[in-house]
């Protein structure tokens, strides 16, 4: 039996070069947010780049969020947390089905799918606001529930785009969910939405989870679409609502917006830890034993 | 099977019959006069017109506001008649867009609005001897500095400045003298202080399009003598880029900024004086750019049927009565000659009397690129190479006014 | 038996015809509300989904589709119209000033030709009816002279009259006016309303209390779709560019024109305009090794990352916690707040470090910035899929590898590196597409420069080719949205060959 000489003896602490070159991005990472919290606690309005230890705190820019009447900032959470949540979810079960379909099954055409949903993301869309802002005006005066300034509509075209984005995310995770699996359960009788229910879900959970959460923090913080469809201040989301303090021409006022922002992250970070678990992982290879 | 597939789908269809007998809501209703407007202005106008039924009888107003400027523009471009506005407001820029576009509808220029708006406001919303647009108010910039800096009464002279940098630089650790808070665009005054500028103006005040002033001999002179040193280098007085924190922390006594600044730079604890930039002399002043923001009608509204309603609501729009209201809810000095002279407000006051002394504001002339670059491209790129790179102050200028004659002449032909 | 979900027999398919129920009967609801509105494309559209939907989920042999079918529908509507669309658009001359239809353009020319006399003439008016005509009672603006005006004449009346206090005649036998209420529903009938002068002049309603004096300058022959000056008698006729033109001189143009079609024109002169064509290889390289090196180095990072996470080493929560904030502030403040910090004289980046670096300023740094920025925008999403994929790797390989006495990296090297890569590689193909046209980081952070405009170059060091057509097509007041169409087609060329060959080389489509 070979002795294992891998292991030195080392004057440093354990994990010593993973915690320094942790440290090192977290310097890196944190130093912009640094600004970030320093602008919102900055009166005038600007994003302090040259001080690093800021003259003037003050709560006004948080107090703004509150107070003004313009400022429906809870509001637009709660919109913001609603589209965002309902496109996270549904956009995971489109991109898992499709996935499924494009990882388990073989049909005709299946490959021109891969490929045309590939192609399709990587079109420059200078035009698309256009065409959708035309759509919508027009689906508007028939179904305004769903037309230009509606969060239905806004939800419905994030789901448009979500399919092209969740389908390649997760089929190559899909990919090396071994096929045994599947072949156990058929064989036990399952039909294939059994085997996509009730054996492919829950082993995908790590990554539809890390689907998930990717999905809700870029509808979280979309703007230029939002806030083209957008127009009536209650229905607006945390992104387009603070881009009033900062889409002037001239005058721009960072520290609402940075407020804003940072407060908008708490949940965002939040979700994300109570996420971890999934993440973590070890329902894989807890199957695969058996 | 089938039967059952008929049953159900029977089902459906009787079902779907009976729930399409409800009626789908409705969009918006007749009469009914809509208003864009961007994140500033859209409140103000939504607390003075959102509902009013006496400044258009018989119509309902609505006002809708974005959530910034560009969304604004973004939708207005996009839009067609099927859900643009009926009346839209945003800056001069719109006029001459809209025009070629076809999407501004001409207004008829009554002699109510002709005689009580100043013609430099009426010829930023023309396009082609068209007028477009009723200007609402003022967007200009003024000439600050640091009370406490420099002390209670302004500056005299170019010069005056100039000196107070150099003397007080390493003592009090200015980095800079004056600092333009919008860049390029905000410059304009120091440019002219100079002796420079965009284009020269004829003596009745209007713009010569044939002229290029930003490489006259009496500029290059200027710009040597004041804002560069001997070797030809800058001395750290001009400041256009990112400057602003530095004013408001005291380490640069002079600005040149707009009314949109003057919060911030108060809540800094900047004891600031409002003026005109000084001129090489005591009776010279720079020259800023003023530009105008305006309301426009649209060609929406005559497909809409309400265009006489929004015929209506224009002219209270160019009204002293409704100037004055937009003007104490926006603090900008209004267009209006009327309503201008009664503003009371100190600091709208400050800017008013700087736009006294600017100089029209032609941004399709500006905006132009028929030479490579526009107009502020291309002065960047000037400070660029002087300031930071130390170049030939000559051939830099030279080189820029070799585009911006481009830009110039093909705005005077084309419009 | 028959199976749903987890339901067998005849629950499932209660519920499988429970739901096509709901599905179709609101389809057809939707599908007779747009018919009341009279919108055929959304009544179509319904109707195809409709029997889209029930031929999919009731047939046997359309399985697939079963789990394809709501993507699709979405994905056709929402990502497939707009790419058709700008397709099209790229054979239009769609610009500014040809931006709305035919019709509307002749309108506004129409609208636009009423010109007012030499002095501006105007009148204070009262609208109303005289002898079941709409007429009006004018007060004529600097002479004081009042009419009565009729669609057939406008004869000046001196007495029989009343006037408000402002002098505005408001009364005349045989007259009734008419209230604003009921004004603002006949607005079409008003604003047609012309009251003949003669030669060819007339005074038209501006608005309820105040008309013009105006003539007809332009007018439209619709049989031969001519447009006529009437003071100038130069004739316009349509030219394939989409504006009338003066058939004396071609140059002569109205404004506004609309939308044409002028075949590939857009196309070639992307081809043969210097402007556009000359920094275009530049541009062009640049842009693909912008792409590749910022994925490069963002999986580098988020790779490591998620390898030294993956073990359980303290604090590891904490870490993953503060790792994945660059994610969660919108990248848009981010990007602003790099670039303050990058400022030569006021900028953080200087004052930590006491130096005067130029980074905006020197093409070298610049590119060097916005890889940097884009490395702390990307590397929490890579560490993410990085992450995720790891745990994809069954464990047993690990274990198998360890016992026959590989090392840690031998691994990582041999078996997980290039499992790795099987998984992401879709991924690290659509960031690449991402990354090459990644607009954002480069507009906010350089503006694409530095630009040496002086010398008259149009590129700057850091334009990616996204960013370049964007300042060709938009900009000084004049956007060219059909030639934005073009460059974006021939992008979608270059980056979507790229992918695809990359695509098949990987062999990702070929997955057991």
């Amino acid at each position: 039996m070979t002795i294992r000489t891998s292991e030195k003896r080392s004057f440093l602490p354990k994990d010593f070069w993973s915690h320094i070159f942790i440290w090192v991005l977290i310097l890196f990472t944190l130093f912009p947010i640094y600004v970030v919290i320093t602008s919102s606690f900055n009166p005038t309005g600007s994003l302090a780049t040259s001080e690093l230890w800021p003259k003037l705190w003050s709560l006004d820019n948080y107090k703004v969020l509150f107070t003004l009447e313009s400022v429906p900032y809870l509001t637009w959470v709660k919109n913001s947390m609603i589209i965002a949540s309902i496109n996270a979810v549904i956009s995971v079960f489109i991109g898992a089905a499709s996935a499924f379909a494009f990882s388990r099954m073989r049909f005709k055409g299946r490959k021109f799918g891969l490929q045309a949903l590939l192609l399709v993301q990587v079109f420059p869309s200078f035009l698309a606001l256009a065409a959708i802002y035309v759509m919508m005006e027009h689906v508007y005066t028939v179904f305004p529930v769903i037309g230009l300034g509606s969060l239905g509509g806004l939800l419905l075209i994030y789901l448009g785009g979500s399919m092209g984005v969740n389908a390649w995310l997760l089929k190559g995770y899909i990919d090396t969910i071994p096929m045994e699996l599947d072949e156990a359960a058929r064989i036990d009788g399952a039909s294939t939405f059994q085997v996509y229910w009730l054996i492919f879900f829950p082993l995908a959970a790590p990554v539809l989870a890390v689907t998930a959460l990717l999905s809700f923090i870029g509808t979280f913080n979309e703007f230029v679409l939002a806030s083209l469809f957008l127009q009536d201040i209650n229905s607006r989301t945390v992104a387009v609502g603070l881009q009033q303090f900062v889409g002037q021409q001239f005058g721009q006022n960072w520290g609402p917006f940075a407020a804003g922002s940072l407060l908008a992250a708490i949940p965002l970070v939040a979700i994300f830890l109570s996420m971890q678990r999934f993440i973590i992982g070890g329902l894989t290879q807890g199957a695969t034993k058996g | 099977m089938n039967k059952k597939r008929f049953g159900v789908v029977g089902f459906v269809a009787a079902a779907a019959l009976a729930v399409s007998g409800l009626a789908v809501p409705t969009a918006n209703a007749a009469n009914t006069i809509v208003v864009w407007a961007d994140e500033q202005r859209g409140p103000q106008l939504e607390k003075l017109i959102e509902g009013n039924k006496t400044i258009a009888p018989g119509y309902t107003i609505q006002v809708k506001y974005f959530s910034a400027l560009d969304a604004l523009q973004s939708a207005w471009d996009k839009s067609t008649a099927a859900g643009g506005p009926d009346i839209i407001t945003g800056p001069a820029s719109f006029a001459s867009q809209g025009a070629k576009s076809g999407k501004l509808a001409r207004l008829g220029a009554s002699a109510t609005i002709t005689n009580s708006i100043p013609k430099a406001g009426l010829s930023a919303m023309t396009y082609s001897k068209g007028l477009y647009g009723v200007p609402l108010d003022v967007d200009t910039t003024a000439f600050l500095w640091n009370k406490t800096l420099f002390g209670a009464d302004a500056p005299a002279t170019f010069a005056d400045m100039v000196s107070y940098y150099t003397t007080n630089k390493s003592a009090k650790g200015l980095t800079g003298g004056i600092c333009a808070f919008e860049g390029t665009w905000g410059s304009h005054a120091v440019l002219t202080a100079l002796g420079g500028g965009a284009w020269a103006l004829n003596k009745n005040g209007t713009a010569n399009m044939n002229t290029v002033a930003l490489n006259s001999k009496t500029f290059k002179a200027n710009v040597k003598k004041y804002l560069l040193d001997s070797s030809g280098k800058s001395t750290g007085f001009f400041q256009w880029d990112g400057c602003g924190d530095a004013f408001k922390a005291g380490k640069i006594p002079f600005a040149i900024t707009g009314a949109w600044n003057f919060d911030g730079i108060e809540k800094a604890g900047v004891k600031f004086g409002l003026g005109a930039t000084p001129g090489l002399t005591s009776s010279t002043k720079g020259a800023q750019w003023v530009n105008y923001s305006g309301a426009f009608l649209t060609s929406y509204a005559a497909s809409h049927g309400v265009s006489l309603g929004a015929n209506k609501v224009m002219k209270w729009f160019a009204s002293e009565a409704g100037q004055a209201k937009m003007s104490a809810l926006s603090g900008r000095p209004p267009a209006n000659t009327a309503a201008a002279g009664a503003v009371t407000n100190p600091s709208t006051l400050g800017v008013a009397k700087a736009a006294l002394t600017g100089t029209p504001q032609i941004s399709p002339a500006l905006d132009n690129k028929t030479g490579g670059s526009n107009w502020y491209d291309v002065l960047g790129g000037v400070y660029t190479d002087i300031f930071t790179k130390g170049k030939s102050v000559d051939a830099t200028l030279d080189a820029a006014a070799a585009i911006l004659a481009k830009n110039f002449a093909n705005y005077a032909t084309n419009g | 038996m028959y199976r749903l979900a987890g339901f067998t027999g005849l629950p499932a398919q209660i519920l499988k015809m429970g739901l096509m129920a709901l599905i179709d009967s609101f389809l057809i609801w939707m599908f007779f509300a747009a018919l009341a509105k009279e919108s055929t494309p959304l009544s179509v559209v319904i109707a195809c989904v409709f029997i889209a939907a029930n031929f999919v989920y009731f047939a046997k042999f359309t399985l697939p589709l079963k789990f394809l079918l709501p993507g699709m529908i979405l994905l056709l509507t929402f990502v497939l119209v707009p790419l058709v669309y700008t397709v099209t658009m790229s054979g239009f001359n769609y610009r500014t000033g040809n931006e709305i239809s035919k019709d509307a353009a002749i309108e506004q020319i129409i609208a636009n030709g009423l010109a007012p006399d030499a002095n501006n003439t105007g009148y204070d008016m009262t609208l109303g009816k005289f002898e079941g005509d709409w007429s009006a009672l004018l007060l004529e603006q600097g002479t004081a002279k009042v009419y009565l005006a009729t669609p057939k004449e406008v004869k000046e009346i001196t007495s029989g009259f009343e006037a408000n206090e402002y002098g505005i005649p408001n009364t005349y036998p045989g007259f009734s006016e008419v209230t604003p209420d009921d004004a603002s529903t006949q607005e079409a009938a008003i604003v047609a309303l012309k009251f003949p002068l003669g030669q060819g002049q007339f005074i038209a309603p501006q608005a309820l209390d105040f008309a013009a004096l105006l003539t007809q300058a332009m007018s439209y022959d619709e049989a031969t779709d001519t447009l006529t000056n009437n003071s100038t008698g130069a004739t316009y006729k349509p030219n394939d560019e989409g504006n009338f033109v003066n058939i004396n001189d071609p140059t002569d143009k109205i404004l506004p024109g609309w939308r044409a079609w002028n075949i590939f024109r857009n196309y070639t002169h992307l081809l043969t305009d210097p402007v556009v064509r000359g920094p275009f290889i530049g541009v062009f390289i640049w842009t693909i090794s912008f792409a590749f090196l910022t994925v490069l180095s963002m999986f580098s990072v988020g790779l490591l990352l998620a390898i030294v996470l993956n073990r359980k080493i303290k604090l590891r929560r904490f870490y993953r916690s503060v790792l994945i904030l660059p994610y969660a502030i919108p990248s848009f403040m981010s990007i602003l707040i790099w670039a303050g910090m990058f400022n030569r004289q006021f900028g953080a980046i200087n004052a930590l470090f006491g130096t005067q670096i130029d980074f905006m300023n020197s093409p070298t740094l610049a590119k060097m910035v916005i890889l940097i920025v884009n490395l702390w925008l990307g590397f929490p999403y890579f560490y993410l899929i990085c992450s995720g994929a790891l745990q994809a790797i069954p464990a047993e390989l690990e274990e198998a590898a360890s016992l026959d006495g590989a090392s840690t990296s031998q691994i990582l090297r041999r078996i997980k590196l290039p499992l790795l890569l099987q998984i992401l590689s879709p991924l690290l193909i659509a960031s690449f597409a991402f990354n090459f046209n990644n607009f954002n980081i480069v507009y906010l952070l350089t503006g694409g420069g530095p630009t040496d405009v002086l010398a008259g170059k149009a590129a700057g060091a850091t334009d990616i080719l996204i960013t370049y057509t964007y300042k060709t097509a938009f900009g000084s007041n004049e956007q060219n949205l059909g030639l934005a169409s073009a460059i974006s087609v021939l992008i979608f060329f270059i980056v979507g060959g790229l992918s695809l060959w990359s695509l098949r080389r990987s062999k990702v489509l070929d997955t057991f």
